[in-house]
């Protein structure tokens, strides 16, 4: 398959500090997605997944900045890239949903007013679309997302709307001009959990039918096997394991990504299973109390909280490495290095 | 940890940090004023008139006939003389305990009346209002109204017949007598609205024309006409704060209203009255100003920057320092409210702490 | 909507009818008495005082007073306590002076503000925003007749342009062209005076709304659709932005009575507020309380238009 989006060693941090103090937000991040491929970052809230998605789109916030790295798309290194020409790309050929669909539309304007612009903005000066032709779209971009009366819709204001149709007009935002890569940050997150599966299976389906790529973000890896391809766990601004998400799932590697597992609710497992992990919270642990980082930033990040954490951990990071006999799989954890 | 940590908040702030500096030099001089310029035999006398010495521009030297009878520092008038050879530098001292203190105690008023009604506004919204408080109201608007207007007796008495409401206002079967359609939210922002519809600064030049001229006078008329703001930032916050848990749980615990009211919610509900605060007493400071200037302000002798400016006017050529230094020293104390005002604004601001 | 309207207006009368109330009674508790213009005045003979108190009333209780009173005001026959002359007639004259002042001053704050505010805004912490900012607090401070002092200083020294009055004096003669750009020019300085204060504190408003609105996430959403910042700007931050200044424009209308008493002193401008301000100094209680009146009602239009305004610019409030 051939790759997409390829970001290299990335590094985004705060851009008030001084140099020497400056804390990562995110730190040498590395990550693939291919064609038509849907991959699946995830992560607790902080860790840092947000921040990239937006770096992506280039619309990070004046508090931060990128230190270092790459982001290619389709071989062009978008942060190289100046701002009209970013515009070009942005909502055309990689677009991105968002998580409060209450407040991602604006809410004096109508839906078709939303919904048209991204049209309009995208002309190039000709008039490829004309209005008609742009009002039928909009009508059928309504239809796709399974609005139930799409031409009222288009009149309609987003305070009329449900959260869950808000998101399916988002959606029908982000699919208007059949973009190549679509960026979805916690899009159910804030939906009732009915209407969530219904969102997801949307997206899949739309994704397949117009065979783009999906990064999608979630901190809720209960949605991965739904929606992803590949999986990339993240921490602390690092990337700690990353696989095929069915592999990853059920086989777990690193700590971390164990421990999310095992937050899962899921009915079906013994109990003492479940609260083993819950048992020896990490602030309990007697081991880490004792331990600090020798120099700021050293360590594995995970250190803190591993219920495996040996005296290696606090001492240096370890690499992500691939896994010898498995293929596609990598993990960032002192136990698995040779 | 902590020197590094305000170094860092007026580095990053140093607008505010300069407005703060300010407003403390002014708290300086007006104190230093109080003790240069007061009793009988001051130091630096703003009152004394010196007719051969008039209209003298700034570090002007003093006269040896003047020198003989008084003592000046460096023997020069530091700041001049106004058209009736007094110094200056002296009055403009005693003029700053004046804005000083109509400020400070103007808003203080104000502020107290905004969150005493803000805050029953705001706690007891929904609540029906209640015969007997309504009563009680009513009695005591007209009890005061009766007496302001030399009906003493008649006045007293309603007063104590509203006294008496109120005692036993607790009592079961009166207490539940409502009114159907007014709440008390409701009655208040229409005492609230009708304050509003007077536009101020008319408001209290009318008052004020009519008074007896004396600094107290002006600072409760201020203070009585600018609580509304006050009063609404309160409730606002109150309404807000109503609804959450831990303000329940006070309930719950049996706390009394009162206690709950100041203890729990006030301390959380102050941050947009401080800001309001600071603002108010920049504009009470110009409001005094803008009195003296008028003719309406506190009685001459007594100087104050707003009169000096006033008497100064008239010679707006050929002694312009007697317009300007009052003016700039108006502008400066203003300014600093409005900058430590404006960066307590942000801080207190919780969207913008990101 | 009928509903809305017929309960606004119901609501703002009753306020009304309690302004009309309260306006009446603040001049009543001064201790001063009516007639106390010049107690030092031989022509106030006790007399003519006792005259005065049975032709205005002062002997009947307070309800009759109060409602003869606002007989008398709405039905225009009011007089003026001071030279007898109607007080309808009176405020009318001075009315029609204030008026482009009023005008003028108002129209140069709103047109200057807003995009002054919208661009400290976008350009935030850049050299404009920074300098405005230091200007505005400089304006805000300033108190107003130091101001005008100055000003008329810098534009008598430097341009020699006719500053005090409404018009120069002995310029009766002339055509009808010279008057007019006399009153031009003589119209110039003090809305210019009053309009830097209003810019101040607008501008500033404006500048923090649009940066709140900046703050929301249907901005980010409107950058990641590949809009141009144009669109940004004017079509998806400043429509919301605007909103609160709806409610702002319909309180200007009471500035008309309110706002200018202070100008008006500085440069003898025959207006509104100086005629508040005289009508206060000699005890007119008629003119007072009927400028009270006014202002009432004209801050109760006001807002009563905000709202209405309101709910067509805002499509969330429909009823």
């Amino acid at each position: 398959m051939k790759g997409l989006l390829d970001i290299k060693s990335l590094s985004i941090g705060l851009a008030s500090e001084r140099v020497r103090e400056r804390p990562f937000v995110v730190r040498d991040l590395n990550l693939k997605i291919s064609k038509a491929e849907s991959v699946c970052l995830v992560g607790e809230s902080g860790c840092g997944k947000s921040v990239t998605a937006i770096s992506i789109m280039g619309l990070l916030p004046k508090g931060l900045t990128i230190l270092n790295g790459q982001i290619f798309f389709e071989e062009t290194d978008l942060l190289s890239l100046g701002e009209k020409e970013l515009r070009r790309i942005r909502g055309s050929e990689i677009s991105m949903i968002f998580q409060e669909p209450m407040s991602s539309l604006n809410p004096v304007l109508t839906i078709g007013q939303q919904l048209k612009e991204v049209f309009l903005a995208h002309r190039d000066g000709e008039d490829t679309f004309g209005k008609r032709e742009i009002e039928d779209r909009c009508v059928e971009l309504l239809k796709d997302v399974g609005l139930p009366h799409p031409k009222e819709q288009l009149k309609a204001y987003p305070h009329m709307l449900s959260g869950g149709q808000r998101q399916r007009v988002m959606i029908a935002m982000a699919m208007a001009l059949s973009p190549k890569l679509i960026i979805a940050d916690e899009p159910t997150t804030a939906l009732d959990v009915t209407v969530q599966l219904q969102i997801l299976r949307l997206l899949k389906r739309l994704q397949k039918a117009k065979e783009c790529s999906l990064l999608f973000i979630t901190h809720d890896l209960s949605l991965v096997p739904h929606v992803g391809d590949r999986i990339y766990v993240m921490y602390k601004g690092r990337i700690m394991e990353e696989g095929p998400s069915k592999d990853v799932v059920l086989n777990p590697f690193h700590p971390y990504t164990k421990a999310l597992l095992s937050a899962i609710v899921d009915p079906e497992s013994p109990k003492a299973q479940r609260l083993a992990f819950f048992k020896e919270s990490p602030r309990l642990n007697l081991n880490t109390l004792n331990h600090t980082f020798e120099k700021k930033g050293c360590g594995c990040g995970y250190a803190e909280r591993c219920l495996s954490v040996q005296s290696k951990c606090w001492e240096s990071e370890p690499e992500l490495l691939d896994l010898l006999d498995l293929k596609g799989r990598r993990v960032r954890c002192w136990l698995y290095a040779v | 940890m902590k020197i590094s940590e305000g170094l860092r908040l007026i580095r990053g702030d140093w607008v505010g940090f300069l407005g703060l500096c300010l407003f403390l030099c002014f708290l300086g001089v007006s104190i230093l004023g109080i003790f240069l310029t007061g009793g009988p035999n001051p130091t630096l006398d703003p009152r004394k008139v010196r007719l051969h010495e008039k209209l003298k521009p700034p570090m002007a030297k003093a006269s040896s006939e003047t020198l003989a009878k008084e003592h000046l520092p460096f023997g020069r008038f530091i700041l001049g003389t106004d058209d009736l050879g007094r110094d200056v530098f002296a009055r403009m001292l005693q003029g700053a305990y004046v804005s000083m203190s109509v400020g400070f105690v103007s808003v203080g008023i104000s502020v107290l009346i905004g969150i005493i009604i803000g805050g029953i506004s705001g706690y007891y919204g929904d609540r029906n209002i209640g015969l007997i408080n309504l009563i009680a109201i009513l009695l005591l608007a007209v009890g005061f109204i009766l007496i302001s207007t030399s009906q003493i007796t008649l006045g007293l008495f309603l007063f104590l017949v509203a006294a008496l409401f109120l005692i036993f206002r607790k009592t079961k079967r009166l207490s539940q007598i409502e009114i159907g359609f007014i709440d008390v939210d409701s009655f208040i922002m229409r005492i609230v609205d009708i304050m509003l519809c007077f536009p101020s600064f008319f408001l209290i030049l009318t008052v004020v024309a009519i008074v007896p001229p004396s600094i107290y006078n002006i600072m409760i008329v201020i203070g009585l006409t600018s609580w509304m703001g006050t009063a609404r930032f309160v409730r606002a916050e109150f309404l807000a704060l109503r609804e959450l848990d831990f303000v329940k749980a006070a309930k719950l615990l049996g706390l009394s209203d009162m206690k709950i009211i100041f203890v729990h919610m006030l301390p959380n509900a102050i941050g947009p009255v401080l800001v309001s605060a600071t603002l108010g007493v920049a504009s009470a400071i110009l409001v005094e100003a803008g009195l003296s200037f008028l003719g309406l302000g506190v009685p001459p002798p007594h100087a104050t920057w707003g009169n000096i400016l006033a008497d100064g006017k008239n010679y707006l050529f050929d002694a312009p320092w007697l317009t300007f230094i009052p003016g700039f020293s108006i502008m400066l104390v203003v300014l600093s409210f409005n900058l430590f005002g404006e960066t307590l604004r942000d801080v207190v601001n919780p969207k913008l702490n990101a | 909507m009928f509903k809305f309207i017929s309960k606004n207006l119901y609501h703002r009368t009753i306020t009304l009818f309690f302004v009309s109330i309260v306006s009446f009674l603040v001049i009543y508790l001064a201790p001063g008495k009516p007639t106390q213009v010049d107690p030092l005045n031989p022509k106030f003979t006790p007399e003519l005082v006792e005259r005065m108190r049975k032709e205005f009333n002062l002997d009947k209780p307070i309800y009759i007073q109060y409602l003869v009173f606002y007989k008398d005001l709405f039905s225009g026959k009011l007089r003026s306590w001071k030279d007898n002359q109607s007080v309808m007639k009176k405020i009318k004259d001075r009315f029609l002076n204030s008026l482009p002042l009023f005008i003028l001053g108002t129209l140069i704050t709103w047109t200057i503000s807003f995009p002054i505010g919208i661009y400290s805004a976008i350009k935030r912490g850049g050299f404009v925003d920074k300098t405005v900012s230091f200007l505005s607090y400089f304006f805000i401070s300033i108190p107003g007749f130091f101001f005008a002092y100055i000003l008329i200083v810098f534009v008598v020294k430097v341009f020699e342009v006719p500053v005090i009055g409404m018009n120069t004096f002995g310029l009766e003669e002339t055509n009808a062209f010279t008057r007019f750009m006399d009153r031009v020019w003589h119209l110039v300085i003090p809305s210019f005076l009053g309009a830097t204060g209003g810019i101040a504190i607008l501008s500033r408003y404006v500048r923090s709304q649009m940066l709140e609105v900046l703050q929301n996430e249907y901005i980010r959403t409107a950058w990641a659709k590949g809009l141009a910042p144009d669109e940004v700007y004017y079509r998806h931050a400043l429509r919301n932005a605007l909103l609160p200044f709806i409610t702002m424009f319909g309180m200007i209308i009471p500035g008309l009575v309110g706002g200018s008493v202070i100008i008006e002193s500085i440069f003898s401008w025959p207006g509104l507020g100086r005629l508040a301000y005289e009508a206060i100094m000699a005890r007119d209680y008629p003119v007072v309380l009927t400028l009270n009146f006014i202002s009432a009602c004209l801050v109760l239009l006001g807002t009563f238009l905000s709202d209405i305004l309101y709910l067509f610019a805002d499509p969330r409030i429909r009823l």
